[in-house]
């Protein structure tokens, strides 16, 4: 009964097999921006920078053409499931990892893939050599391990190598996505699928709302809410163990955990002083520390910046909803945008000193990217539907988010740096989805 | 990975034998499936068995009395319109000295649902904020926010909005200190 699938590493050996030539990552970060500025917002409000301009259109990165014929095993072509499972799963992983479209053949490729496995027990060994098609270079080549039953990981590894080496960004193939799933009852679960949609499961059965989830920074553990007993208190779960415990749990409302970058505290919303307020506190819910006061309004959603100097939230202190950033310790609040309505569901990049945010505009929530060093404002989603929670992928580029139109709210995820390619569904499971919240490191 | 992944859930689903006495109404409904309750025993020590003084609020026999108070979109505080209603509550707690109250906020599903969640409990904090207010003692009043995640009404048309941004009324009798 007991699964080692969280002992991967420990089982997985990576081994380079051939490493003649590296390839020049900047070749291959050819973006191509075609975006044109259309607004200027000169709204300016209570501090420094909440100017910025509004980016309406996209921009397009120039993928690399590589040819992926599958793999062979043993050597030899072959047509069984394993290795169509194999070959497929390499092909999605380069397709999406945003620098990438891959071809059956060489014909048009810049970069050809040989890929190869054999199963010896219950082993899989896979490896794959990278060639340049001009010249018939040899670029570089990997071999790795790992179990038979995972061999879907073990090519998700090997895809994130490929990207690495090439482009010197990390990949998202290893990597999953927590949220919430209600199944069509009036009950939610925390969720964690892959980042491709596989491998769909279910971490609560409580027959309650259990909602929020948010990753410990070592990806081990997800905090989330749960109503269990019928108040919402935060807990957390070990994935490897199964094991829970209550971290928060003070009279009325706690809520949206968000563990600092470093792992060595948290910020989260309580309301147990009778307002709706950041705290933080010690890992356990101990040592709540008010952060925010929000004069009758409310402040929620604390989520921390990258190098764990700055929580970045929502709050109604000034009327609507808007997004603010604060130090650490409450200090130096500021309103981070102005010209925005209805300003919710904030994140902040984990490579990069972006947020990503959702807004009403035009009539329908839709999500933006704002970059706070070049102060510009990106438009990324555009349909009717009503688009929230945004939650970057590890490697800042991607982002997972909730759609919703009718009864039905799906995950759906998006390059951010190539508006060009088009939104692919995470989840096709029953009822809706929401909370999407990205692992921090790939398993 | 398949098979492996179903077996971590097998192992956290031996945890989720604990039913919350408060969500009664959160009970699956006939026909959807759900999972069955394993032994206690079987999975790692449930550590979330600490559960709040009181769980077993009901909805109010008196309902002339207990009705919803509502909210504009967005908003949060009390209307002058609702005063009446919170002042008949206000009253009957009086009456009653063993009658707790909780007060539930709720949302409209315009918005995010995360920022309905503090909402909610925003609207709960200024009902309980307006009652105490009226004399009613803060110990006796409970809040809980559901958000928009149980609408009174699942339409998508402003008469549904409206009935489902609320605040909504259940009681208890506290007759011993714990209930759990």
């Amino acid at each position: 009964m007991r699964c080692n699938s969280q002992n991967f590493p420990a089982e997985f050996v990576p081994e380079v097999t051939e490493k003649s030539d590296c390839w020049n990552a900047k070749l291959l970060l050819r973006t191509i921006p075609i975006a044109v500025l259309i607004a200027v917002s000169l709204l300016s409000s209570e501090s420094w920078g909440t100017e910025h301009r509004i980016l309406i259109t996209g921009e397009a990165r120039q993928k690399t053409r590589v040819a992926v014929p599958g793999f062979t095993r043993s050597g030899k072509p072959d047509t069984s499931a394993l290795t169509e499972t194999l070959s497929e799963t390499l092909r999605f992983d380069l397709d999406h990892s945003g620098f990438f479209t891959t071809l059956p053949d060489s014909k048009q490729a810049e970069v050809f893939i040989k890929a190869d496995y054999i199963v010896s027990g219950n082993d899989i060994t896979t490896e794959c050599y990278v060639y340049e098609v001009a010249g018939n270079k040899a670029l570089f080549g990997r071999r790795l391990s790992g179990r038979a039953d995972q061999a879907r990981r073990v090519v998700h590894r090997m895809a994130d190598i490929i990207v690495k080496e090439m482009t010197g960004t990390e990949g998202i193939a290893s990597t999953r996505i927590a949220f919430v799933a209600d199944n069509g009852s009036r009950n939610k679960n925390i969720c964690l699928v892959d980042y491709d949609g596989k491998n769909f499961a279910e971490l609560t059965h409580d027959r309650t709302l259990s909602l929020a989830p948010d990753w410990s920074p070592n990806g081990k553990s997800i905090y989330y809410t749960t109503y269990l007993h019928g108040y919402p208190r935060v807990c957390a779960i070990e994935l490897a163990s199964g094991r829970r415990w209550l971290v928060s749990s003070y009279p009325g409302l706690n809520t949206f955990p968000a563990i600092s970058p470093r792992g060595n505290e948290m910020a989260l919303t309580l309301s147990k002083d009778g307002c709706v307020e950041i705290y933080s506190a010690s890992l356990d819910g101990s040592n709540p520390r008010r952060l925010t006061k929000s004069q009758g309004g409310l402040a929620s959603s604390p989520c921390w910046s990258p190098n764990g100097t700055q929580i970045a939230f929502v709050s109604n202190r000034g009327g609507g909803a808007q997004i603010y950033a604060m130090n650490t310790d409450g200090s130096n609040v500021r309103r981070l945008l102005s010209g925005f309505s209805y300003v919710t569901s904030v994140d902040w990049s984990p490579r990069d000193n972006k947020i990503a945010f959702s807004s009403r505009y035009q009539g329908a929530l839709q999500i933006f990217v704002f970059d706070l060093d070049r102060r510009v404002v990106k438009q990324v989603t555009f349909d009717s539907a009503s688009h929230e929670n945004p939650s970057f992928a590890p490697n800042g580029i991607h982002i997972v988010y909730v759609a919703t139109s009718g009864y039905e709210s799906d995950l759906y995820i998006v390059d951010t740096g190539d508006l060009e390619s088009r939104p692919f569904r995470l989840t096709s499971v029953k009822g809706s989805e929401t909370y999407p919240s990205w692992s921090p490191v790939g398993y | 990975m398949r098979t492996c992944i179903t077996v971590v859930g097998v192992a956290v689903l031996a945890l989720a034998v604990v039913v919350c006495p408060g969500c009664k109404k959160k009970a699956p409904k006939p026909g959807v499936p759900t999972v069955e309750p394993v032994e206690p025993g079987e999975g790692p020590e449930y550590a979330l068995s600490e559960a709040p003084p009181i769980t077993d609020f009901k909805e109010p026999e008196n309902k002339e009395v207990f009705q919803d108070v509502h909210f504009d979109f967005d908003r949060s505080d009390v209307k002058p319109a609702d005063r009446p209603i919170l002042e008949g509550i206000a009253k009957y707690l009086k009456d009653n000295a063993g009658i707790y109250l909780l007060i539930e906020g709720h949302c409209d599903e315009r918005g995010t649902n995360e920022y309905n969640l503090a909402l909610g409990e925003r609207r709960a904090l200024n009902t309980r904020a307006f009652l105490a207010g009226l004399g009613v003692e803060q110990e006796r009043m409970v809040t809980v926010t559901y958000g928009e995640e149980d609408p009174l009404d699942p339409g998508h048309t402003e008469d549904a909005w409206a009935k489902n941004r609320r605040a909504h009324f259940k009681v208890a009798t506290k007759s011993t200190e714990s209930t759990q």
